[in-house]
């Protein structure tokens, strides 16, 4: 194979004949690198879900409450402002979103209730089972947290399959009690199970779900379900529709400075309560605040640089062993005049071998990973080329830095020793 | 003053390179050592392992160091392989002032240099054609031939059915063989070799020596320092050095001493005496030259050496008339505080000429060391003083 070539490929056969070294290296540092395109996936996933439901909502710029934070503790205020904003000139409608956790009552498996799981029975399955079983998961009855989206059904402000989900159930949704389910909400809200159950429930009363919609679930919302707004003051226990989180505005004209001469008229007309943010800002501040702000996007970025490390260190012990074991054979390089600076082309390319076959072998269990992650956590798991081109980039870096602690050692490799 | 005096003041003191025995039989160097000491460790825990040792290697010699462990003979070799630095002294390889070179120098220096370890250092994970190939890389060439440079050359050493071998599936014979043509392939012009045969057998061993002292004798006239303590290399051998306690003791050119042997026993005075002893003799001559005219010695003047013509034509006269003509293997002169004789008659080069010279000291500490020659000495005596 080699006798083509003008030096022989030592590297590649130090790799070929390390056998349980070699298989001790790529192993390590294949999972080291699947952790990476785990850990970059969940970071990529916060990306997403950060601005998931503001990417299904058509609007130039939206209305906030002053005390706003995040569109899950948005704050509130007085409907009125959206009439006010309506008024201007520039602003061509302007759409009420009512947004708050409530209490779902998750049907339980099977539904015959002699052979449903109570309470009592054995806790959580793992996640292998909870994956291969889907919604044939034995689970009893049990109530949780979802978040329940308000709408004004003559001025709905989604756009795209959302959309149309709630126009087709439009006249539905009219009649009281009865609501729309996310079909990609977590398994245990019962999708599924629509039309085969009739025990709804949100907070304190009975609900029919009359249809679903498909909007991704994120990390602080497992489930979602949309209402009009006057299901959303019965089921949410508000006083009135005149208290809003959001309001959703649409220009007449969506260029840039328009939008930005809309805001700044906004904030001069408007009382102190609301603030103006454009489509870019708002999508700009909330995908910082989950990747940037809080724990969530730190712990997968903290990820990255652990298993970076880890890699890092695997190769670096693989490689530093077996140049120590074949110590005699580099310095005898020396001494017959190959230089230093190809003892360490020799090391660095059988570290980026190790990288190489390690980041083959991690991207195909990456895929299933992110597939069986999706799956169970339900948050998208998107293996993108950016993050195959950033995890190749990593494993390069890893195969580079741990040669480049191991090439010393070369170095110090001393012919005079050899006789 | 005479030339006869000037033939004295000429006269060098002996040193490890201008016995006769010592010097090398071409004048083009491949190595050239002056005054080499070597320390090991630093402060207090410094250690003295060479003492201003010197040493010239002709092109194309095959040379046998020798001696116990720990007589700095490996450290030596390292030296002249530019693997080490030169700390006191200076040498010179192929032409190179190894103490000069900086390290890419030594790199380059190396890469005319075949190393044969003891152990054979094969990667394991390369067959024997890839390990030999390893070798020829740093060296301009096809790969052809390349491949057939290395495919021959283990096919020489018998290992024509080996190529694609790992070292594992060889024996350790065959294994040391593969590291021996990985230092021979590239026709370095010289070769460090430690205890190249001891790993082989004996037609193994006979096969390498033969390849060492064809590549000595081959257009490439290649210098090999074997450090060895295996009596078969010695046939193949040019000179031998003997090295105890960090220092040459020995330095021996093995057919310059034969030939100074041989034409001490052509001397009369000299017939009949042992080989050792003529050895002995010939280990201690240092070698001279003159000038075809140049008078050597002179007729009633006290002497202080015995010479021997190692090549050239003398004239001998006595009373300033022709006497006879002096050639290889006589001897002349005499060392008059010892014989209680002036010099008896005039000898002249008439060509060019290369004596050996046996000097008073030397004269006397053979004479001490070696009963035979000095009861063949006291013979001579009293024929030539009967009174004594």
């Amino acid at each position: 194979m080699s006798a083509g070539l003008p030096t022989p490929p030592l590297a590649l056969r130090n790799v070929r004949h390390g056998g349980s070294k070699t298989f001790a290296a790529i192993g390590g540092v294949a999972f080291a690198i699947t952790m990476v395109l785990l850990q970059l996936g969940f970071y990529h996933a916060v990306e997403i879900t950060a601005t998931h439901i503001y990417e299904q909502i058509d609007f130039d710029v939206v209305l906030l409450a002053a005390t706003y934070d995040q569109f899950f503790a948005p704050g509130e205020f007085p409907k009125e402002r959206l009439r006010q904003a309506r008024s201007l000139e520039r602003v061509a409608s302007a759409s009420p979103l009512y947004a708050t956790f409530n209490l779902w009552r998750c049907p339980p498996y099977p539904l015959d209730e002699s052979e449903a799981m109570s309470d009592d029975d054995p806790p959580e399955p793992g996640p292998l089972r909870r994956w291969l079983l889907g919604d044939r998961l034995p689970r009893p009855l049990k109530r949780r947290e979802l978040l329940v989206l308000g709408i004004a059904l003559d001025s709905n402000p989604f756009t795209g399959p959302v959309r149309r989900a709630i126009e087709e159930a439009r006249p539905r949704l009219q009649i009281p009690r009865n609501v729309l389910l996310d079909e990609l909400s977590n398994l245990d809200f019962g999708w599924p199970m629509v039309g085969r159950f009739d025990g709804w429930e949100m907070g304190r009363t009975s609900v029919r779900v009359v249809g679903g919609f498909p909007m991704l679930r994120g990390f602080a919302a497992d489930g979602i379900a949309i209402c009009d707004d006057a299901n959303f003051a019965r089921l949410c226990e508000r006083p009135s529709t005149e208290v809003v989180q959001f309001g959703f505005l649409k220009l007449r004209n969506s260029e840039t400075a328009v939008v930005e001469a809309a805001c700044r008229e906004l904030r001069a007309t408007l009382p102190p309560d609301v603030v103006p943010r454009s489509r870019d800002e708002i999508l700009r501040r909330e995908s910082e605040h989950w990747v940037g702000q809080t724990a969530t996007g730190k712990l997968f970025a903290f990820g990255v640089l652990i298993a970076t490390i880890v890699a890092s260190v695997v190769i670096y012990q693989v490689l530093s062993n077996d140049v120590r074991d074949h110590l005699a054979e580099y310095a005898t390089l020396k001494a017959m005049g190959h230089s230093n600076a190809y003892l360490s082309r020799v090391v660095i390319e059988q570290a980026m071998i190790y990288a190489g076959v390690a980041y083959l072998v991690a991207v195909v269990l990456g895929f299933v990973l992110y597939r069986a992650t999706e799956a169970l956590a339900g948050i998208p798991m998107r293996l993108t080329p950016g993050i195959l081109g950033l995890s190749l980039l990593i494993a390069s870096v890893i195969g580079l830095v741990s040669a480049i602690f191991t090439v010393e050692k070369v170095w110090r490799a001393d012919p005079a020793n050899l006789f | 003053m005479s030339d006869a005096a000037e033939s004295h003041d000429q006269g060098p003191e002996p040193t490890q390179t201008n016995l006769a025995v010592a010097r090398p039989i071409v004048k083009d160097l491949a190595i050239a050592a002056e005054e080499v000491s070597y320390w090991f460790g630093e402060g207090d825990a410094r250690t003295q392992v060479l003492f201003d040792n010197s040493l010239q290697i002709g092109r194309g010699e095959v040379v046998i160091m020798t001696g116990p462990s720990g007589s700095g003979k490996t450290t030596l070799l390292t030296l002249i392989g530019a693997l080490r630095r030169i700390q006191h002294g200076r040498i010179s390889v192929m032409g190179r002032d190894v103490g000069a070179l900086g390290e890419a120098d030594a790199v380059a220096l190396r890469t005319n240099i075949g190393f044969i370890f003891q152990s054979h250092n094969l990667f394991t994970s390369l067959t024997a054609m890839e390990n030999v190939r390893m070798a020829t890389a740093l060296k301009r060439g096809s790969i052809r031939e390349m491949n057939d440079r290395c495919a021959g050359l283990l096919g020489r050493l018998g290992l024509s059915e080996r190529l694609d071998h790992l070292p594992a599936q060889l024996s350790g014979g065959q294994r040391q063989r593969v590291a021996i043509a990985r230092a021979l392939v590239n026709s370095p012009g010289l070769v460090l070799a430690d205890e190249p045969t001891a790993a082989l057998d004996a037609e193994s061993g006979r096969v390498v020596l033969e390849l060492l002292r064809q590549l000595a004798d081959g257009p490439a006239r290649t210098t090999v320092l074997i450090v060895t303590h295996d009596q078969r290399v010695i046939d193949h051998a040019d000179r031998v050095v003997n090295m105890i306690g960090g220092r040459i003791v020995a330095n021996t050119m093995t057919r310059t001493a034969v030939r100074i042997a041989r034409a001490l026993a052509q001397s009369e005075i000299l017939k009949g005496l042992s080989e050792a002893t003529l050895t002995r003799i010939a280990n201690v001559m240092t070698v001279e030259t003159r000038e075809a005219g140049q008078t050597i010695v002179r007729e009633g003047e006290p002497g202080d050496r015995y010479y021997l013509i190692g090549s050239g034509v003398a004239v001998a006269s006595r009373e300033g008339h022709y006497q006879d003509e002096l050639y290889y293997g006589e001897g002349f002169g005499r060392i008059t505080s010892f014989f209680g004789r002036l010099v008896e008659q005039t000898v002249s080069a008439k060509t060019e000429m290369e004596l050996y010279v046996l000097s008073e000291p030397d004269f006397r500490r053979v004479l001490e060391a070696d009963k035979s020659f000095e009861s063949r000495v006291r013979s001579l005596l009293m024929a030539m003083n009967p009174a004594q």
